[in-house]
């Protein structure tokens, strides 16, 4: 081994030694214990992809706009995408048939057949409809689309001719958002609650759990449809939208509060705390120094864990009806409008927007579970 | 003995009740009678001693130093001239509030029995020794160098002070506990079973610490425990507690040479003795330590004792003088003779 190897060995110690004075923090330590739960870091990863396509970037992702009509193509199916047209050539650019209608001879109903003599190529970075990304930017890149006349319907469209799959992805701007906002008003709410009720304990405590327990008693989707029902016909598309979030979080706060308030009542017997009381530290020093941060992991699950069920409650409430309101979309909606039996007989594809809520609301329980089993991370398990 | 200084701490008949209640109205049907009339005192840099088993009241009673716990009867005083010398000095705990607690509490800090609860896991070791700073208002900067100097003071290298406690061993852990209760120049620590979740080997090097610490601070130390033989090593002088009161208070070696109440002859009797040639003659006492709700009549220990007498059923026996600052509550301490510890030779 030459002189420059040594140094080198020397320089690599130093840094590690560098490194091992900054211990671990608790974050860092979270994070190595949640790689390891591979369900946990695959549902992290699609609904990282999920809210950048369906929230952030929707307009990119999206083929068509929210509303864009196609009267000569009502209720129709997917289009297949394919690489090997029918002479048998293969085509490195996917491609998609043209649609023709036609009339089925025994039924009488529209019947869409693929027109193989029109050939779209699957194009990326079109430039189609424009936009204004988050309102302020105008633009008119969209991530797929194809020449113009022609039509990439990926999930089929529904009876006013719109693209399903556009339509999702709006959609899904709205049922992802509202869990967020929803468990964001119960997550303030519940916390500073349930601190100050484990905290204080007494006439407090008691006042305020047996208001959660009297908010928690009333069964969830009849009390939703309840309020829903009796929120203003002529209100706008947005104050229905942050009226259904309040509703949402109004059952839901109550839980974390209580979750909270057992944290923070195991937590208070700590000597940590009886060490700052020792100090000195007034009520306010204790809660912010020591009790919140401690329960921070706990929160956090709480909250990620709380998420499916705003979504499945928003969506529950706008397939009755009741929810978000035309020509904001949800999944919700979007399952509204399938609803009846003639569509899942002659247009399944409309039943699609399921699928989405099933992954979503599957990924949040993996990540919440996830979190919740990194949160301990000084337990060697 | 009467020493020319005033005592730092005088509890005058400290009682601590705690209500027991049943039912939805919460009637009180009973107390536990944690401390039940104490009254000692601690002179500026010794080393108390306060044993007994569990559930005897001395932590109860380390807490009422330290304002922890309101005692339900009884003062405690502390002598100090933080406050100016109004009578002489000599404060009543419980009257204190606001600023002025503030104040005192910079005087009288702790140390905790569990190093694993007793530092927040979330904070580093720079945060944690620098809290009491930061409470009394130092700058960031400030208390960032007087950690340094704590850790060194107590045997830690600067290099812990970013790291965080799951990443140190109990008794890395109890030193930074020590370093943190002398952020604040304490007077006197009260030191609740320091050592009692520490391995032995490690007892003997955190006790040598406090040892040193209390000779170059000028310490004053209450150290409870229930080791006789930790107590033993470091206290000058010693109280033994039983069922809430004191039942007897002496210099350390004499207590362990010779007792003069019941009780401690018989702790002393079970403790280990590092002599194989010794024979141990244990007195087993008969029984189980009376609920403190219910305490007997008289003497506490009366029911299990067996010198026990009449008067010891029906009259409670004062903590009286009866040798040179040797203190006993027992009515027949004058003609009793107690076996204490065999004198252990110096190696």
């Amino acid at each position: 081994m030459g002189i420059n190897s040594q140094v080198d060995l020397e320089q690599a110690s130093l840094k590690k030694d560098k490194r091992r004075e900054e211990g671990l923090s608790y974050w860092q330590l979270v994070w190595r214990k949640f790689k390891k739960d591979r369900a946990a870091l695959v549902a992290g990863i699609v609904l990282i992809i999920f809210y950048l396509t369906m929230v952030i970037f929707t307009e990119f992702f999206a083929p068509y706009q929210l509303e864009n009509k196609f009267i000569r193509y009502i209720n129709a199916p997917p289009q297949k995408i394919r690489f090997v047209d029918s002479e048998g050539k293969f085509h490195w650019r996917p491609f998609v048939y043209g649609l023709r209608q036609e009339v089925d001879r025994e039924t009488f109903s529209r019947v869409y057949k693929e027109d193989t003599t029109k050939v779209y190529p699957i194009r990326f970075f079109v430039r189609g409809d424009s936009y204004k990304w988050l309102g302020i930017f105008p633009s008119d890149l969209h991530l797929i689309g194809t020449d113009a006349g022609g039509t990439v319907f990926l999930f089929g469209t529904d009876r006013q001719g719109r693209d399903l799959l556009s339509r999702i992805m709006y959609g899904g701007r709205i049922s992802l958002t509202i869990g967020l906002v929803g468990v964001s008003l119960s997550l303030c709410f519940g916390s500073v609650l349930g601190i100050v009720s484990g905290f204080y304990g007494g006439v407090v405590d008691n006042i305020i759990q047996r208001t959660i327990e009297f908010l928690t008693s009333f069964p969830a989707i009849p009390m939703w449809m309840a309020l829903a029902a009796a929120l203003p016909p002529d209100w706008s598309s947005i104050k229905i939208y942050f009226g259904i979030t309040i509703i949402l979080s109004i059952i839901g706060w109550g839980g974390l509060a209580r979750q909270i308030r057992g944290k923070v009542l195991a937590l208070r017997e700590e000597e940590y705390i009886l060490a700052a009381r020792t100090m000195g530290a007034s009520d306010a020093d204790i809660i912010f120094t020591h009790l919140f941060p401690n329960c921070l992991s706990h929160i956090i699950v709480s909250a990620t864990l709380a998420i499916p069920g705003m979504i499945l409650g928003e969506t529950s409430l706008s397939f009755l009806g009741l929810g978000i309101k035309p020509p904001m979309t949800s999944w919700g909606v979007l399952l509204q409008e399938g609803q009846n039996i003639r569509t899942v007989v002659q247009a399944p594809w409309l039943l699609i927007p399921v699928f989405f809520v099933i992954v979503t609301v599957l990924c949040f329980n993996f990540l919440g579970d996830g979190l919740r089993d990194s949160a301990d991370p000084y337990s060697r398990l | 003995m009467t020493k020319a200084v005033d005592p730092m701490v005088e509890l005058h008949n400290v009682k601590v009740h705690f209500p027991v209640t049943q039912g939805v109205i919460r009637r009180v049907i009973g107390h536990v009678k944690a401390v039940d009339g104490v009254t000692f005192s601690i002179w500026p840099g010794e080393t108390l001693g306060l044993v007994g088993e569990s559930g005897c009241g001395k932590t109860t009673l380390g807490r009422v130093i330290l304002q922890l716990i309101e005692p339900t009867d009884g003062r405690v005083y502390y002598r100090t001239s933080s406050l100016g010398s109004r009578n002489g000095g000599k404060i009543d705990l419980s009257l204190l509030e606001g600023e002025d607690l503030k104040i005192i509490r910079r005087e009288i800090a702790a140390i905790f029995q569990d190093p694993n609860s007793s530092l927040n896991p979330r904070m580093t070791v720079a945060d944690i020794v620098g809290e009491p700073m930061r409470i009394h208002g130092m700058p960031r900067k400030e208390r960032r160098e007087k950690a340094v100097e704590l850790l060194e003071m107590v045997g830690m290298s600067s290099s812990c002070l970013n790291r965080y406690p799951h990443e140190f061993s109990g008794g890395q852990r109890q030193r930074i506990g020590i370093a943190r209760a002398l952020a604040l120049r304490p007077r006197l620590i009260i030191c609740d079973e320091p050592v009692s979740a520490l391995d032995v080997s490690i007892q003997a090097q955190v006790l040598n610490l406090m040892a040193d610490l209390q000779e170059k601070l000028g310490l004053t130390y209450l150290f409870i425990s229930h080791n006789l033989a930790v107590v033993q090593y470091i206290s000058d002088r010693v109280a033994v507690m039983y069922l809430g009161q004191i039942v007897e208070v002496s210099e350390a070696a004499q207590l362990y040479q010779q007792p003069l109440h019941p009780y401690t002859e018989a702790l002393l009797s079970a403790a280990p003795v590092s002599d194989p040639d010794h024979e141990k003659q244990r007195i087993l006492l008969e029984g189980n330590v009376p609920s403190p709700m219910n305490p007997p009549a008289g003497c506490y220990f009366h029911p299990r004792c067996q010198y026990a007498k009449d008067v010891c059923s029906s009259a409670s026996p004062k903590l009286r003088d009866v040798a040179n600052g040797h203190l006993v509550a027992c009515h027949r301490a004058e003609e009793l003779e107690l076996k204490g510890l065999p004198i252990e030779e110096e190696y």
